[in-house]
This record gives C-alpha cells, sequence and structure tokens, in this order.
C-alpha cells in the first residue's frame, strides 16, 4: 500500500510538471506577429519605387474600376467619416495588427488585389507600409502624396504645386543665394578697405612733409 | 516499478534538454513587431525645428545631427551642423558606431520627415536608444528659420517673439542676409571719413 501511494504521488508531481511545461511552450511559442525580413532587407526596400504609389499614378488607380486596387486611410475613424476615398477601408495606425485587420488584408491577398495605405500625409501612411512589409505582407504600397491630393477638392493649379514625393527638396534658390551671398559680399568689402588704406599713407606723409 | 521510474526519468529529461533549446528563438535582441508599433504611435520622438535650431545656437555637445539623404542633396543644402550618413549605409559598422554612442541624442533628418522617419524605424527595431526625428525635416527649417515670415501685427507676442528668434537664429548661423547689400557702401562710408580725418591732420599740423 505504501509503494502504491508513493508511485501515486510520484505520477502525479511528474504527469503535473509535464503539463506545466507544455502549457509554457503554448504560451511562450506564439507571438502574434512576427517579422519576416531583416534590417537589411527591410532597409532594401526603401529603394524600391514600384513599392510607392505617386499621386498621379493614384488618380488613375482611383478611376480604374476593374477592383484590383484597395485603398487602405490610416487615419483615425474621424478623420475616415468626415471624407475617405471611395471605397476605401479604414484601418487606424493603432490596429494594424488587430484580428480585424489581419482578416481584412488576407482577403485582399487572397482576391489577388493591392493595398494602398494612404494618410493625411505620408508620413503617416510611412510607419504602418513598413512594419506591414516587414512582417511579410508583399502587396501593400505606400501613397506618397498627401490626402489633399486623393480628395481632390483644391483647384488643379493648387494640386500641381504639391509635389509627387514628399521627401523633394522644396530649398527656394532665391533665398538660398542670399544666405550664401554675405561670404562673396564681405571679401568685396576687404578690398575696398585695403584700397582706401594706401592712399592715406600718403596723405599722412605728405602732410608731415611740410 | 523499476521500469515505471525510469520511463518517468526519461521523459523529464527529454523535456529538459528541449527546455535548452527552446529559448534561443526569443532571445533576439530586437524590438517586436508590436511594440515597435505602439513606438511609432508615439508622437515623442519628433523633435521641432525650433527646438533643434535652439540647440544648435547653444551649441549643445549632446546633439548630433544625422543627414540620410543622398550625398548630393546634403551638398545642396543641409542644416549648419548636420553630418551626412546616406541611408544606404545605415546597418553598416562606420554608420552604427556613431549611432551606439550613448551620451547623444542622434536626430535623424531629410527633406522631410518620411526618409528620416524610415531610418529611425529601423534603428528602433535594432534597439537603438535615444534617437529622434526632426519633424518637417531641412524643408520646414529652410521655410521657418531662413524665410521666416513676420507675424501680422494683431498677432501675439509669442508669435512675435518667435519669429525674432528664428531672425536671430538664422543671422546667427549665415550672417545678416538683408545686409549682404550694404558692406560694399559702408566701406565706402569709412574711406570718407578717414579721408577727413587725414585732411584735419594735415591742417593741424600745418605750419
Amino acid at each position: 500500500m505504501e509503494e502504491l501511494n508513493k508511485t501515486n504521488r510520484l505520477t502525479i508531481i511528474v504527469v503535473a510538471f509535464v503539463l506545466v511545461i507544455i502549457v509554457g511552450l503554448i504560451t511562450l511559442r506564439r507571438p502574434d506577429v512576427k517579422y519576416s525580413l531583416s534590417p537589411a532587407e527591410s532597409l532594401a526596400l526603401l529603394n524600391d519605387t514600384a513599392l510607392v504609389i505617386t499621386p498621379d499614378q493614384a488618380v488613375a488607380l482611383m478611376n480604374d474600376s476593374a477592383g484590383k486596387t484597395i485603398f487602405i486611410d490610416v487615419r483615425n475613424s474621424v478623420a475616415f467619416e468626415r471624407s475617405h476615398v471611395k471605397n476605401a477601408i479604414n484601418i487606424p495606425v493603432r490596429e494594424l495588427f488587430a484580428s480585424k485587420s489581419k482578416s481584412a488584408f488576407r482577403e485582399i491577398e487572397k482576391a489577388g488585389q493591392i493595398a494602398v495605405l494612404y494618410g493625411e500625409t505620408q508620413q503617416q501612411a510611412n510607419g504602418p507600409w513598413l512594419m506591414l512589409r516587414q512582417t511579410g505582407y508583399k502587396n501593400v504600397l505606400m501613397f506618397t502624396g498627401s490626402y489633399a491630393q486623393l480628395e481632390r477638392n483644391l483647384a488643379d493649379s493648387l494640386l500641381k504645386l504639391l509635389p509627387q514625393f514628399s521627401e523633394t527638396p522644396q530649398i527656394e534658390t532665391a533665398a538660398l543665394k542670399l544666405i550664401s551671398a554675405p561670404a562673396g559680399v564681405s571679401t568685396d568689402a576687404a578690398k575696398t578697405e585695403k584700397k582706401t588704406v594706401a592712399p592715406l599713407k600718403k596723405t599722412g606723409s605728405s602732410g608731415g612733409g611740410c | 516499478m523499476n521500469k515505471k521510474y525510469l520511463l518517468l526519468a526519461g521523459i523529464a529529461i527529454a523535456l529538459g534538454i528541449g527546455i535548452l533549446f527552446m529559448p534561443e528563438k526569443n532571445t533576439e535582441k530586437q524590438v517586436q513587431p508590436e511594440q515597435l508599433l505602439a513606438a511609432i504611435n508615439d508622437p515623442s520622438r519628433f523633435l521641432s525645428t525650433d527646438d533643434i535650431t535652439d540647440r544648435l545656437v547653444k551649441k549643445d555637445p549632446a546633439l548630433m545631427l544625422i543627414d540620410v539623404r543622398p550625398a548630393t542633396q546634403f551638398l545642396a543644402f543641409s542644416i549648419p551642423g548636420a553630418v551626412n550618413f546616406p541611408i544606404d549605409s545605415l546597418l553598416s559598422a562606420p554608420t552604427q558606431d556613431m549611432l551606439n554612442q550613448k551620451e547623444m541624442d542622434k536626430v535623424f533628418l531629410s527633406s522631410s520627415d518620411v526618409t528620416s522617419d524610415q531610418a529611425w524605424i529601423i534603428c528602433k527595431r535594432m534597439g537603438l536608444k535615444r534617437i529622434y526625428v526632426l519633424e518637417g525635416g531641412v524643408n520646414k527649417w529652410f521655410n521657418t528659420i531662413v524665410k521666416a515670415v513676420k507675424p501680422a501685427e494683431a498677432a501675439p507676442t509669442e508669435a512675435m517673439e518667435l519669429y525674432q528668434f528664428r531672425m536671430a537664429a538664422c543671422q546667427h548661423f549665415f550672417g545678416s542676409p538683408k545686409m549682404g547689400a550694404n558692406p560694399v557702401a559702408t566701406a565706402e562710408k569709412k574711406a570718407v571719413s578717414v579721408v577727413k580725418k587725414a585732411s584735419g591732420g594735415k591742417t593741424g599740423g600745418g605750419c
């Protein structure tokens, strides 16, 4: 009887131990989202112009009714309700990895469609795009303009002033010349000063020769 | 009974070996995607152009401005004091050495804040600390500091003070651009006044 009790206790302890480890394995081994690109591969994405959509391209895609492109609005729901691209889906940045968003992306992938992320500015869509790319989504493109260029409420002349890429340098050459000029002008001033010094000496000596 | 003990011991040992092999997957130093997304949602990494300008004027030694644009754009115009590390070489050893300096605030900047934010995201993923992004980038810096716009008469005092701060900063970095037309005139004035003095001395020294 005693031997039986010892065996029972031992069995119970070992079974409990195994259970704890199995539970630990299950809970530890599944982070919901994992990277599928290394940092170096992610860096290589940034050069690829095929992964972004310019405002001109976007307008063409909006007019194309074949349904191959789905626009995804990453702004918050208030901004989305005020106005959004026709047939766009709202996935705010915070909810990017939520299960609802994941199923939306899976559907887009299954249908063979392309997702174009846009925000109020390119800056807003930038983070989500890079995160989605790094976690393995391959059909996600980033819009390089601001929402104003998609809403097209401004006059065409004003829209043309907005750049195709946010990262275009906008340094006005006239203003740039002004701040680079003083160096050139001051050397001229030094030269004129030197010229006036010489006649001084001459007048001084003539004054003393009297 | 012996067999049972052996079996149980065997299971325990096998599990122990399994535990040895498991943690390797989780000891990556990288920030996990969900945490990185939370960091992206936190706007505290953005530093304003005025803030950076103030620190540049005061010659803050802990500030490092890193221009991640190609060299051609950097040479055309960049913020005074910035160093150029094009984003293509972000993960190279020299750049990483620069970025690993723990006593400095490293501020990424580019024409806008898209490329600089991309650099920030990748560096944040690798676990670098004290990294920031210049909000608006070089374009905003140029258009607010160099092309500072005088506020209307009816604007509040703070707006006027901000304008004066920006004008003073622009003069600090580039000299006074509006005076650029005058130095020739002032030199001529100087020549005229000195000649007068010489003639005055002449009359005084004359017999």
